[in-house]
């Protein structure tokens, strides 16, 4: 379990950007495979299996924020000293201005070029596992991630231009 | 065409992401898997406490036992929460109490039909399904169509399926309760899909089985086993056992949508996922 604590905790943190959340995701995570182990194929790698749960309940989770509390968790974010943190804990991102211009750009892609994004490249997850955290074929993972690197490089062109270095493939 | 060098650039600066410490997972469920604790306000978020005041608040709407039952964890699709807690004993004779008055007084319109799920042994203290005639709202299918201010779709899958046997038209959600009833007779339901609009629905339960899925790529809970149901009489709240079978819930836009029968989980997601105008 500790070996797969860090990627779960951190796919969640990727959904919600809200540390506490993530934890709250992380430990809902392992407590349903728990409960759910007589499903699990042992002949699969349980990462992607972890994962795969990871986002489901982070997706609803964020749903969930969404509907109920982001005005209010919108207050607590835009105002730091609300909750008695820096807003570097927040988000986790001040140190490097180009990957949070990066970060920002890949936040407003759509969901499923998001995820694809994470797996690979924030969770460094090979493309077998990313299918199988993502229940398609390998295949498909490449063409979407290819899709979302379209959709990504289009977003830098246009709306973050002093990122465009060095992206032109 | 490839994207070598974006690719290139997030592999090197997604290792820069800084990303929170990763909380020691293991050591802080290890409790809650011997133990499930009722979580403080004090360890929520404040969207988190919101979410669980939300739920608490509408258990006490309810004014049922369950509402003392262990709140502590909730999922929810569309207008529909599901409760993790502990199984009651209790909860079948709770049931049988009559709950309508409270659901007018608390004006928490609950689509004219409660769920108040127990998912364990109680189930044969249930009372068998009478009828379907004590379910208000009895009407046709055209007329629930222009009742409704939604488009109702019916599944295209099973092909021969066909319309609903019975449907019914509550204004409170409003919901629409599309009825196949099995071979055997009307009051019989075999298939249920119940539509409904942004009332708030208690949806409380301790599943058996409780998974994860999707509908057309929107998450979807499957929840295996019997659980009860409390349908809006003409005068009052009974308590009716509908399908001792499983439920797909997702929701599409506005609507949420519960499918309800005795199929696995791949019949109920092919007989979703073929609802048509």
């Amino acid at each position: 379990m500790r070996q797969h604590q860090e990627g779960v905790f951190r796919l969640a943190y990727l959904h919600l950007e809200d540390s506490e959340e993530a934890a709250d995701i992380a430990q809902e995570t392992f407590l349903r495979a728990f409960r759910s182990l007589h499903r699990y194929d042992s002949a699969r790698p349980m990462r992607p299996w972890l994962l795969s749960i990871a986002a489901n309940l982070a997706r609803n989770r964020r749903r969930s924020l969404g509907r109920y509390g982001s005005a209010l968790q919108r207050y607590f974010r835009l105002d730091p000293e609300a909750t008695g943190r820096s807003r570097e804990e927040h988000t986790g991102l001040e140190h490097s201005q180009r990957a949070q211009g990066l970060w920002q750009a890949v936040r407003r892609l759509g969901s499923s070029d998001r995820q694809v994004i994470h797996l690979r490249y924030y969770l460094q997850l090979p493309v077998s596992e990313a299918a199988q955290a993502l229940g398609v074929a390998e295949g498909t993972v490449k063409s979407r991630l290819n899709r979302a690197l379209g959709r990504l490089q289009q977003l830098i062109e246009s709306d973050y231009p002093w990122l465009r270095e060095d992206t032109s493939g | 065409m490839t994207y070598e060098g974006l690719d290139r650039r997030l592999q090197r600066e997604a290792l820069q992401f800084e990303f929170p410490p990763t909380p020691d997972v293991a050591n802080a469920i290890r409790g809650r898997l011997e133990e499930k604790p009722v979580p403080t306000l004090r360890t929520l978020t404040p969207a988190r406490a919101l979410l669980v005041l939300a739920l608490a608040t509408a258990a006490v709407l309810l004014a049922v036992p369950s509402a003392r039952a262990t709140i502590f964890e909730a999922l929810q699709v569309g207008v529909v929460r599901i409760l993790l807690g502990e199984p009651e004993a209790e909860q079948v004779a709770a049931t049988a109490t009559p709950a309508g008055g409270v659901l007018d007084a608390a004006s928490t319109p609950a689509a004219g039909v409660r769920e108040d799920s127990s998912f364990g042994p109680p189930v044969t203290q249930v009372p068998q399904p009478s009828a379907l005639d004590e379910l208000a709202g009895e009407t046709s299918l055209e007329e629930a169509q222009r009742l409704a201010g939604f488009e109702i779709r019916l599944p295209a899958y099973p092909p021969d399926l066909g319309a609903p046997d019975r449907v019914f038209y509550q204004p409170m959600g409003p919901t629409v309760i599309l009825v196949w009833a099995d071979p055997g007779g009307l009051n019989r339901p075999r298939l249920s899909l119940f539509i409904l609009g942004k009332t708030v629905l208690l949806d409380k339960a301790e599943p058996t089985v409780l998974e994860l899925t999707e509908v057309g790529g929107e998450l979807a809970y499957w929840a295996e086993g019997p659980y009860m149901l409390a349908f809006r009489g003409e005068r009052d709240l009974k308590l009716r056992y509908l399908v001792q079978g499983h439920v797909l819930i997702w929701a599409e836009g506005a609507l949420t949508y519960r499918l309800e029968s005795g199929l696995p989980l791949e019949e109920a997601l092919r007989i979703a996922e073929s609802l048509r105008p």
